[in-house]
């Protein structure tokens, strides 16, 4: 299965580079440890590389650069024990595409500009610490109008979900990694410009809700600090993120009736 | 026969004692006037005039001096003498006057009802309400208003004070305006000189000058030697006409002027000119920054400082000279205009002021800058990573391994994983990564009505023609405005704010009713029903909030206590 999926991974990068010459490809790999470039290979070791007979050399390069690559990273993750406690660093792999998308912007001429996309596929749930790396990652993609698509296999994601909808991308939960490749190449290989003209997948309603401090429960609507703009559920007279005091006005209720009533009796 | 006389005598005292007796008096009455070919008397009385046939007791026709608008007469030599009273709804009525002994008495009677009338129509001119022009103005040039004024108020949704309450700012705003925009004086236009146009008289070669009192005024301001040597010469020394004929001829009007011909009344005026203007130069304009002196076209190349050079073409020179008149005079009407009087004391703050002023840009300062507040925090893993996500960590992490199981041990990992990696090249099976049978399956899931399609689409077939978007649009206009009242009275604490409350219900009643419900009908035609259902959604959400928090209001609101005596 994870050969599959791996596999399903390099015939897709191979099946963008063959769309039009001037395509572009960058695979970044991630655990709980470390992020790594696996096409463009950052090692500047010349690999030997087979081909198949009538090949194209750049997707024998891909193919030969990623099972290496790969293969190192997880085989280096696998000597340490207790890597599989802490989250896979998700965000800051984005974050590396997306420096690497700025670099090549640059690089590149005026007249040769890309329409940068960055395809995370992934299998692991939200992280709860990376949150602020998560949205600052979002709202830079959308200032740098990269489009941000999402192939999550077994499990939602909250998070990225919120990304997909902020930069226009599409967000895809998949059933079965069995037809990842075909997943991949029908909603995920055309560009974002003539996604408008194809039938795909609608996008979910997603759900904007952020949790409260206290109790962690989602709220729509709740008390929020004007100090420190943390969020609660209901109201309390003292801050506990920075300690400020609240003072609130309520409109005093005059018990009139139960006067009257206590003056007939 | 005499008793003839004596009822011809006695009918206009029965009809002055009925017209008493209905308390009116009778201010002029004229016999023998005539109304489409019928003979009979006109009444003028102290609120209205009447016209009857010579032997009814009632009037035929009257018109109440408040209704009439104006009164025309016949012109002078036509042979029927007649008087046209016209009414303020356009309609009108024409006497004509028909006095036996002849037209002199005819005018002579048509002259005093004209006379009275001028009298006394001023005093019941209706005043046509100003305001209500002015409204009907206002809505004709903002159409938008104008649609939310049909939509609301023509329908009785909304009265129309409420209405004017709400838009008056910006009405009265726009009043002002106009009213400020009317201060300033008119000057003279700069071709009057050119508009008198000199008509050639036929005869002797002559020219002919129009010369109305506002032409002659403009002269005077332009040329203040003229208006001083008018009042000196006319009417002493000669009349109006020669010295206007001398100005005109005078060389002083035309460009090539020669100061040195003493012949002409009005050389003098050349040199008065030269004097004031060196005068003005020095005194008269008080702005500390302007320097009269230092324009100069010409420019002497060997110093930078501009020099007084002497130009040689003597019509250049003169006319430079009445340019330099004309602008001088400009300048001093601006001071004028300004309403400053030359105070010479203040010359030196002003100055300094003006050029701080030219000096700095309020806009490009620098704003004040924020007293900084330290943030205390004192859980600061809170600011730092935001509101936690529901999802627990810890349960995310073996996912991936627990669907495959977490029974593949290290060694036989790394030796598949090693396969793996020699994998590319010759080795490489494409059915090992998919199979026909799942790409199929894969794709009815992704075609229409797969598992994955459901939902709304984002690009619907429903296309809005611009009508039914302009329709739309509307509805929304008038909808926020309805809701707009409604909203705006809460919370309801006093009697009328509750009964406004309740108009503004039963006006989105009406408006569901008589607005919504048709225009989703249209839509339904346009398109199916889940689409049109989709793009009513919104306003129908409104509406169901603010009848659903009526409702609530009015369930609360205490029913009004009967009083119950215990015995």
């Amino acid at each position: 299965m994870m050969n599959r999926i791996f596999d399903s991974l390099i015939a897709f990068g191979n099946a963008h580079l063959m769309q039009a010459s001037h395509n572009k490809l960058a695979i970044i790999a991630c655990n709980s440890k470390s992020t790594k470039f696996l096409y463009p290979s950052m090692d500047g070791t010349s690999r030997s590389y087979h081909n198949r007979p009538g090949q194209y050399d750049m997707f024998a390069k891909v193919d030969s650069d990623v099972r290496h690559g790969l293969g190192e990273l997880i085989l280096n993750d696998m000597t340490d024990n207790d890597s599989t406690k802490s989250d896979s660093l998700l965000g800051g792999a984005m974050a590396r595409a997306l420096s690497y998308i700025h670099r090549v912007q640059r690089e590149l001429s005026l007249s040769h500009q890309l329409k940068p996309r960055v395809l995370v596929v992934s299998g692991s749930c939200d992280s709860a610490l990376q949150y602020m790396t998560f949205m600052n990652v979002f709202f830079t993609a959308q200032k740098e109008n990269v489009v941000i698509d999402c192939c999550m296999m077994d499990t939602d994601s909250g998070l990225l979900q919120q990304g997909c909808d902020i930069t226009g991308g599409q967000y895809l939960h998949i059933p079965s990694v069995a037809g990842l490749l075909e997943y991949l190449l029908w909603v995920f290989l055309p560009s974002p410009s003539c996604r408008s003209k194809i039938v795909l997948p609608p996008p979910t309603k997603v759900d904007y809700r952020a949790a409260c401090f206290c109790h962690h429960k989602l709220v729509d609507i709740g008390w929020v600090c004007s100090v420190c703009l943390s969020i609660f559920c209901k109201f309390s007279i003292m801050c506990t993120t920075c300690n400020t005091e609240f003072k609130l006005n309520r409109p005093a209720i005059v018990p009139a009736k139960s006067k009257k009533r206590a003056r007939i009796e | 026969m005499a008793l003839l006389i004596s009822r011809r005598i006695f009918r206009p005292h029965f009809i002055f004692r009925k017209m008493t007796s209905s308390s009116e008096s009778i201010l002029l009455l004229v016999p023998h006037v005539k109304l489409k070919k019928n003979e009979g008397e006109l009444y003028l009385m102290s609120e209205r005039l009447g016209w009857m046939v010579g032997n009814k007791d009632s009037f035929n026709v009257s018109h109440k001096y408040s209704d009439i608008k104006t009164q025309k007469i016949s012109p002078e030599g036509k042979p029927k003498v007649q008087l046209q009273v016209c009414l303020h709804d356009g309609s009108a009525t024409t006497f004509q006057f028909v006095n036996p002994s002849g037209q002199a008495e005819q005018m002579a009677d048509r002259d005093k009802v004209k006379d009275l009338l001028q009298l006394m129509l001023p005093k019941f001119k209706r005043m046509v309400n100003k305001d209500l022009e002015e409204k009907k103005l206002f809505l004709s040039e903002n159409p938008q208003y104008r649609q939310l004024y049909m939509d609301l108020v023509k329908s009785n949704v909304i009265s129309a004070e409420e209405f004017w309450s709400d838009y008056a700012t910006q009405f009265i705003k726009q009043q002002q305006d106009t009213k400020n925009a009317t201060q300033q004086d008119v000057g003279i236009s700069a071709s009057f000189l050119a508009d008198i146009k000199p008509q050639t008289d036929g005869c002797n070669g002559g020219v002919r000058y129009l010369l109305t009192s506002d032409v002659m005024a403009s002269i005077f301001r332009t040329y203040p030697s003229v208006k001083q040597k008018h009042l000196k010469c006319v009417p002493n020394k000669m009349t109006e006409e020669e010295f206007w004929k001398k100005f005109f001829s005078s060389h002083y009007l035309h460009r090539d002027k020669n100061i040195n011909d003493t012949k002409d009344l009005f050389t003098d005026c050349g040199k008065q000119d030269e004097q004031v203007l060196r005068q003005d130069l020095t005194t008269a304009i008080n702005d500390p920054l302007l320097d009269l002196t230092a324009l100069n076209d010409v420019e002497d190349e060997t110093s930078g400082t501009p020099s007084n050079a002497k130009i040689n073409n003597i019509a250049h020179q003169n006319m430079i000279r009445r340019f330099n008149q004309h602008s001088i005079l400009v300048l001093k009407a601006s001071e004028q205009a300004a309403g400053a009087e030359p105070a010479v004391v203040e010359a030196a703050p002003p100055k300094r002021m003006r050029l701080q002023e030219a000096l700095t840009y309020d806009d490009l300062d620098s704003s004040e800058s924020n007293p900084n507040v330290q943030l205390n925090l004192c859980r600061i893993e809170r600011y730092l990573n935001g509101p936690p996500t529901t999802v627990p960590s810890q349960a995310g992490v073996n996912r991936n391994g627990s669907s495959t199981g977490l029974a593949v041990d290290s060694n036989t990992f790394k030796s598949i994983l090693g396969r793996w990696m020699r994998g590319g090249g010759d080795r490489y099976n494409p059915l090992d990564v998919l199979s026909s049978a799942t790409a199929v399956t894969v794709l009815g899931e992704l075609s229409i009505g797969g598992s994955l399609m459901r939902g709304p689409q984002p690009n619907s077939a429903i296309h809005l023609t611009s009508e039914l978007q302009k329709e739309l649009k509307e509805l929304y206009v008038s909808l926020s405005e309805i809701l707009k009242h409604f909203w705006a009275a809460f919370p309801p604490s006093t009697p009328e704010l509750v009964q406004k409350t309740n108009r503004m219900i039963d006006a989105l009643h009406k408006f569901n009713q008589a607005k919504l419900t048709p225009y989703e009908q249209k839509l339904i035609q346009a398109s199916t029903s889940s689409e049109a259902e989709n793009i009513i959604r919104p306003l129908r959400f409104q509406l169901q909030a603010a009848i659903r928090k009526h409702s609530q209001l009015s369930e609360r609101r205490p029913l009004p206590r009967t009083v119950v005596s215990s015995m």
